[in-house]
């Protein structure tokens, strides 16, 4: 009788602890009416992996592009990027990757040394292994998409691009769409015009409303021409793809790490000023301008301004000051306290309108191209609008404050691979909502975010 | 009382989940083969848990039992739909315990004190998983202390109670979003413990020879932690946000539990119990961490839990096979308190069927060795932590075997 309850408590045991493992069913993705074959990125620097002011290795595999790749294939070489070595890193100023450093007790992002030979020195561009499936260039703006000239040294410095030059399969001939073409994709992710209107605001403001210059807002009809021939010729062997819209450069924390009103002073400093600018406000109550009075705590700084009568004022509520001026804030220039800040550090009431204006023009060009070729679009714009206020991603809470958000890297303009991962979220769920695929979401938490020391 | 605490220390090592919310039903090996009833049954010095009203019922002088169960159990995350993530829980291995003595002081009056652990909680979730912000690993150990007494009015009405003197102690960790330059992560380690109290009473009535009826009710018991350990392993350079040595103050409840328990000697081999077990969930309404130094980044944290009270229906049964061998069988479905949007992975919560099966060998009249098995499958539940943005599906079991003696003279 023993043996044989212990029989049946053995037999129970074995039966229990077999299945003990608390089971799930995998998921399987779908393509739904989309194929994922050949996959190519084309774009700016967002496309490029561009990240903490520099191009990297690291920043390329964890930028926006990648991420969706890894997500579409787990095929081996599914993705070939023009890789910057490992370990180094290029910025438009021959700068490398930014880090946060410790600098009298504050944090502070500082540029690395970069390695500017990998433009400059032909010897280490990799045409030969092009066409490449990302074809992401920072800098470039919608025009830039066709041009043959992006990448030909011969034009000499400032007249090429070459972040484009080092990877094209025919520098000077090629075009991205051509190179991207030589690929022939199944499906392509296309988002540029960001540069169509940051370059401007990176300017200060000191460009063109409606040129092609390199401070310039592009002209609506050079936008639309060549977003939609781009698409023209990307859909011509049949491929499909998706689309991505420019956010208002306001979203940046470049343009919102410097709170108008940041002059805190001391009673003594308030005095100072007071003192220093008792001519301007002379001058001012006899032209019926409002006066600059400065008082202990906060104060709106002071700002050159060439179309006032007096060539100067205080910034008003509602106008930006760029991250760019930080080091003229707290140096010896004394950048908006006792000097004017300069004209192209601060974004004007006008020209945040302007800016406003052509975002949603160079949005509604794109939706109407994105339609005309049936492919989905991806709301980056409304997600960084969404990201102002806070996105909660398991358990984390993201922003777009600088440096602490954990959206945007340590420049200010570009994601970290964190901020990479939710918008490639935002492509994936558009994909899958047009083509009725199925493709993965990332998890946003695995991948790098800013770094403290 | 020092040594107490340590020895309660070394010998819990871990509670894994077991019931619903955190709560562990394993309190003698007899109950759990026959699913956990007994709230209407005599069951000797284990009536101290189950319904102190019917100690009084005693037949022998002196009864004393003790065990011990060993608990596996698993839980596995499958993230919101499309994602391939899957994550699976490396739970420690769960000990609890239970021991009673009870004696009789005359004819109607019997004492005694019963050592359980109701409550725990012990799942290891991993450093590096998907919802590591929201908790790593956690582990909640409780041990109840309960001198009782109880009392024959008349020989079928008897009423009983004890004063539950409770030792808690809690340990769990986060990890934080912030990143060294070598690419690690903070994280956050809370720890503590505390003594708190409660009560268990009781009445059996039988009304009839073959039927008896039995209702408990066991108080809440708050846990609250104060002066507890935070632990802070952030970059370098955001120590001065995360003060060393900092303290927690945090309250968790362990739910009052009312029972209605019934007793059917269907023939003279079988026993039917039934138990209807109604848990006051609704005192968990949130878990906060009042930190003794905030600063700019470190403030209090507060996360709503908004438990809702839950039945949980058993039934059992009990067959003699022979004159010293009893064996037993029973089942039960346990309804979880965690509503919709709350889910977290700290108590995964799902509704819960448990199928048991025991016996128990007389080895002298005196002596018997009771054993039983326990498996516990969680129903798969799509959900997840609204205030965390953190959905999934999960999925649970357990596979629970115990032993115990029981001597009574």
């Amino acid at each position: 009788m023993k043996l044989q309850v212990l029989k049946y408590f053995t037999l129970l045991g074995v039966l229990a602890l077999w299945q003990c493992e608390a089971k799930l069913d995998e998921f399987k993705p779908e393509n739904g009416s989309a194929d994922f074959t050949t996959f190519v990125a084309i774009g700016d620097s967002y496309t490029s992996g561009y990240t903490d002011g520099a191009l990297s290795n690291a920043g390329q595999k964890n930028g926006f592009s990648a991420i969706l790749a890894h997500q579409l294939s787990t095929t081996e070489n599914y993705y070939d990027q023009p890789f910057i070595p490992e370990g180094m890193s290029v910025g438009g100023n021959g700068n490398g990757s930014y880090k946060l450093v410790v600098l009298n007790k504050s944090l502070v992002p500082f540029p690395t040394k970069g390695n500017p030979e990998l433009l400059s020195d032909p010897s280490n561009w990799v045409n030969g292994q092009a066409p490449f499936n990302n074809i992401g260039v920072p800098g470039v703006k919608s025009f830039h998409l066709l041009a043959p000239e992006l990448g030909d040294y011969t034009l000499g410095e400032g007249a090429f691009n070459p972040f484009y030059t080092r990877f094209a399969s025919v520098p000077g001939t090629s075009t991205m769409v051509s190179d991207a073409i030589l690929k022939n994709p199944t499906f392509f992710s296309l988002w540029v015009g960001g540069n169509d209107v940051l370059q401007y605001a990176l300017a200060g403001g000191n460009g063109v409303v409606g040129g092609t210059g390199i401070n310039d807002i592009t002209d609506e009809a050079t936008f639309t021409y060549s977003i939609n021939k781009a698409l023209a010729e990307l859909t011509s062997g049949k491929a499909k793809g998706v689309l991505g819209n420019i956010p208002d450069v306001k979203s940046l924390p470049y343009f919102n790490y410097i709170a108008y009103d940041g002059l805190e002073l001391d009673a003594e400093k308030a005095a100072m000023l007071n003192a220093g600018y008792e001519q301007y406000n002379q001058m001012a109550e006899a032209n019926g301008l409002p006066q600059m009075i400065f008082s202990e705590g906060r104060n709106a700084f002071v700002i050159a301004d060439s179309s006032y009568p007096l060539h100067m004022r205080q910034i008003k509520e509602d106008e930006k000051v760029l991250l760019s001026a930080s080091t003229g804030i707290l140096g010896e220039a004394g950048w908006g306290s006792k000097e004017p800040m300069p004209e192209d550090q601060v974004l004007s009431s006008e020209e945040l309108a302007a800016i406003k204006d052509a975002t949603t023009r160079f949005n509604t060009i794109i939706a109407g191209a994105a339609s005309q070729y049936e492919l989905p679009v991806a709301d980056i714009n409304q997600l960084l609008i969404e990201a102002e206020k806070g996105l909660v991603i398991d358990g984390n809470l993201y922003t777009t404050v600088f440096v602490t958000g954990g959206i945007f890297s340590l420049d200010g303009i570009h994601t970290s691979g964190r901020g990479s991962a939710v918008i490639t979220n935002r492509f994936i769920e558009k994909i899958n909502k047009h083509y009725g695929a199925t493709v993965p979401l990332v998890n946003v938490n695995d991948y790098p975010g800013v770094e403290f020391p | 009382m020092k040594k107490t605490l340590l020895i309660c220390f070394l010998v819990l090592h871990q509670v894994a989940l077991k019931a619903e919310g955190y709560q562990v039903n394993l309190q003698s090996q007899r109950q759990i083969g026959m699913g956990h009833t007994g709230t209407g049954l005599l069951l000797g010095a284990s009536s101290m848990h189950f319904n102190p009203g019917a100690l009084a019922q005693m037949s022998s002088k002196y009864d004393f039992s003790g065990g011990a169960n060993v608990i596996f159990s698993h839980n596995t995350f499958q993230k919101q739909s499309p994602s391939l993530y899957q994550a699976e829980s490396d739970n420690p291995v769960g000990t609890p315990f239970y021991f009673y003595g009870a004696g009789k002081v005359s004819d109607k009056l019997v004492v005694g004190l019963s050592v359980t652990t109701p409550y725990g909680n012990s799942l290891k979730w991993g450093d590096d998983w998907d919802g590591r912000y929201l908790i790593q690993d956690i582990s909640l150990k409780a041990i109840f202390f309960q001198p009782t007494v109880s009392y024959k009015i008349v020989d079928n009405l008897s009423v009983g109670a004890g004063f539950v003197v409770t030792y808690g102690d809690v340990n769990m960790s986060k990890a934080l979003p912030l990143t060294d330059q070598n690419g690690n992560e903070g994280s956050v380690h809370l720890s503590g413990n505390t003594m708190s109290y409660g009560f268990n009473a009781g009445v059996y009535y039988k009304p009839v020879t073959d039927l008896s009826i039995g209702v408990n009710y066991r108080s809440k018991v708050v846990m609250k932690v104060e002066g507890g350990d935070a632990i802070f392993n952030v970059p370098a350079s955001l120590s001065g946000n995360f003060p060393k040595n900092n303290k927690f103050t945090a309250e968790l409840p362990m739910p009052a539990n009312l029972t209605l328990g019934l007793g059917w000697q269907v023939s003279e081999k079988m026993l039917l119990a039934a138990d209807f077990q109604y848990v006051f969930w609704s005192a968990y309404e949130d878990l906060s961490f009042d930190f003794e130094q905030n600063t700019e980044t470190l403030y209090d944290s507060y996360n709503p839990r908004n438990f809702e009270n839950s039945m949980v229906y058993r039934l059992g049964a009990e067959y003699e096979l022979s004159k010293s061998i009893n064996l037993r069988a029973g089942i039960y479905y346990d309804e979880t308190p965690i509503q919709e949007g709350y889910l977290t992975p700290e108590t995964p919560g799902t509704n819960k069927i448990g199928m048991s099966a025991g016996a128990s060998w007389y080895v002298t009249e005196k002596l018997s060795i009771d054993a039983s098995v326990l498996y516990i499958h969680g129903e798969d539940r799509e959900d997840g932590y609204q205030p965390a943005n953190f959905y999934g599906t999960y999925a649970s079991n357990a596979f629970i075997p115990g032993i115990g003696v029981s001597y009574s003279f």
